[in-house]
């Protein structure tokens, strides 16, 4: 694993171009608001970075400055506790450059949205899929056996943009050894546009013991699909690639490997 | 108060994983027992996936002043006066990753608007956070008592963390008794 360590840092840097714009019925001004561009970074969550995007808006609305923003992209709420990377793989994908998204203050779609109206919801977010992930990879979970300490260092390097302060605990859950070289199950998450996600048991060795590739997952999990974009942290990953090497080196920092698959 | 219904065999399967065979036989048998006691929990099965066998039970429950609550099951036997009326709806479900059955809710008002994730943490009585103090314990609330996306439904619905759920539900009956 440490010969591909490189990766790991090319895809933490990993960013996408956002064009935030008002929507229309939030504007309290007469001047309709300027837009707000950012580069956004793939792994984090939306609640977390749009203080600036706040800021930007409030002034063209009346509402309250602690009101609870959602976004949505041609009219489809953006779920906020999925990573930023996997929403605009799934809804930008080729499209026009920058990605458009409007912001809302008001009417949150509660049916559909799920809240993370503070720093703590993320948090609680975040590491419980991470629990869930190291459930799935061990036997023995490691994150419960770890300090409080090692937990918050996880969710603040993620939180600051701190590579080397996340990963110093994360290498622990991404290790294996010569007697144990492959996680329990790989912890994964399948998207294809305007259905659930996809999410079940699948070893990274077949009954043989051969690896088994991002091919072979996806024909156990999607037996239909055929013609099909698979992108993974926004690259389109060789599908013979095996899944226990994917699940090291291109899952997000929550430990899942999330996949978009898309039509051609 | 929203656990009342699960019999204590269920608070065994808590402590420990278990499987998906264990997890199914534990709902038939819970629900046998609960058709004998006129408790309303209706299956649900996925015929292409065992491990997604879900019960559901929905129940009002009515806060009246001075936070005084009674629990009906059945919509015209509740009193219609000034007391609110709070509609919930439990489910239980196979945590996969987790190996463990969880507890997931929802609760809505009568505008059907959800009850808010913080009005439920205030209601939780301070004894069982009491070894969590200060902003510890609002971090505690908030991985014990969340909001998630259902695994079976893919919609938000609140849920009971399954690593806290055994010692949450411990200090609930220590708490009701």
């Amino acid at each position: 694993m440490s010969e591909d360590r490189e990766i790991l840092r090319e895809l933490w840097n990993g960013q996408v171009p956002v064009h935030f714009v008002l929507s229309s019925e939030e504007i309290t001004t007469v001047e309709t608001p300027q837009p707000y561009f950012a580069l956004v970074p793939r792994q984090t969550y939306f609640p977390l970075c749009l203080e600036k995007v706040n800021r930007h808006f409030l002034k063209s609305t009346s509402h309250a400055a602690n009101a609870e923003v959602w976004l949505d992209w041609e009219g489809t709420p953006l779920r906020l506790h999925y990573p930023v990377g996997v929403l605009f793989d799934m809804y930008a994908n080729e499209g026009i450059l920058p990605w458009t998204v409007t912001v809302h203050y008001t009417n949150f779609p509660e049916s559909e949205l799920i809240h993370l109206p503070s720093r703590d919801a993320v948090e609680a977010h975040f590491m419980f899929t991470l629990k869930e992930a190291d459930s799935l990879k061990h036997k023995n979970t490691l994150v419960s056996n770890m300090q409080k300490k090692d937990h918050k260092q996880l969710w603040t390097g993620l939180l600051n943009d701190r590579y080397d302060q996340f990963w110093a605990i994360n290498r622990k859950l991404m290790e294996t050894s010569t007697e144990n070289p492959f996680f329990r199950y790989i912890p994964f998450r399948i998207y294809q546009p305007d259905k659930p996600f996809i999410q079940t048991l699948v070893r990274p060795v077949d009954e043989e013991g051969r690896r088994l590739t991002l091919e072979q997952l996806l024909k156990r999990t999607l037996p239909d699909a055929s013609d099909r974009t698979v992108k993974i942290q926004g690259i389109r990953v060789p599908e013979q690639t095996p899944i226990q090497w994917l699940s090291e080196h291109f899952s997000h920092p929550d430990n899942f490997l999330h996949i978009c698959v898309l039509d051609k | 108060m929203m656990l009342r219904g699960l019999e204590p065999d269920s608070e065994a399967l808590l402590w420990k994983m278990v499987s998906v065979g264990e997890y199914r036989d534990a709902i038939h048998s819970f629900l046998k027992l609960c058709s004998g006691a006129g408790e309303e929990w209706t299956p649900f099965e996925d015929d292409m996936d065992e491990t997604r066998l879900m019960i559901v039970k929905k129940q009002i429950i009515v806060v009246g002043e001075g936070s005084a609550v009674e629990t009906y099951d059945d919509v015209n036997s509740s009193p219609v006066d000034t007391n609110i009326p709070l509609y919930f709806e439990y489910h239980v479900i196979y945590n996969q990753p987790f190996s463990v059955p969880q507890l997931l809710f929802t609760a809505t008002r009568p505008d059907e608007s959800l009850v808010p994730l913080s009005a439920l943490h205030e209601w939780v009585p301070q004894s069982l956070i009491s070894s969590h103090s200060g902003d510890q314990g609002k971090q505690y609330l908030w991985e014990t008592l969340t909001q998630i996306e259902h695994p079976i439904l893919h919609r938000p619905i609140y849920a009971l963390h399954p690593c806290q759920t055994s010692s949450f539900i411990t200090q609930i009956r220590k708490f009701s008794k």
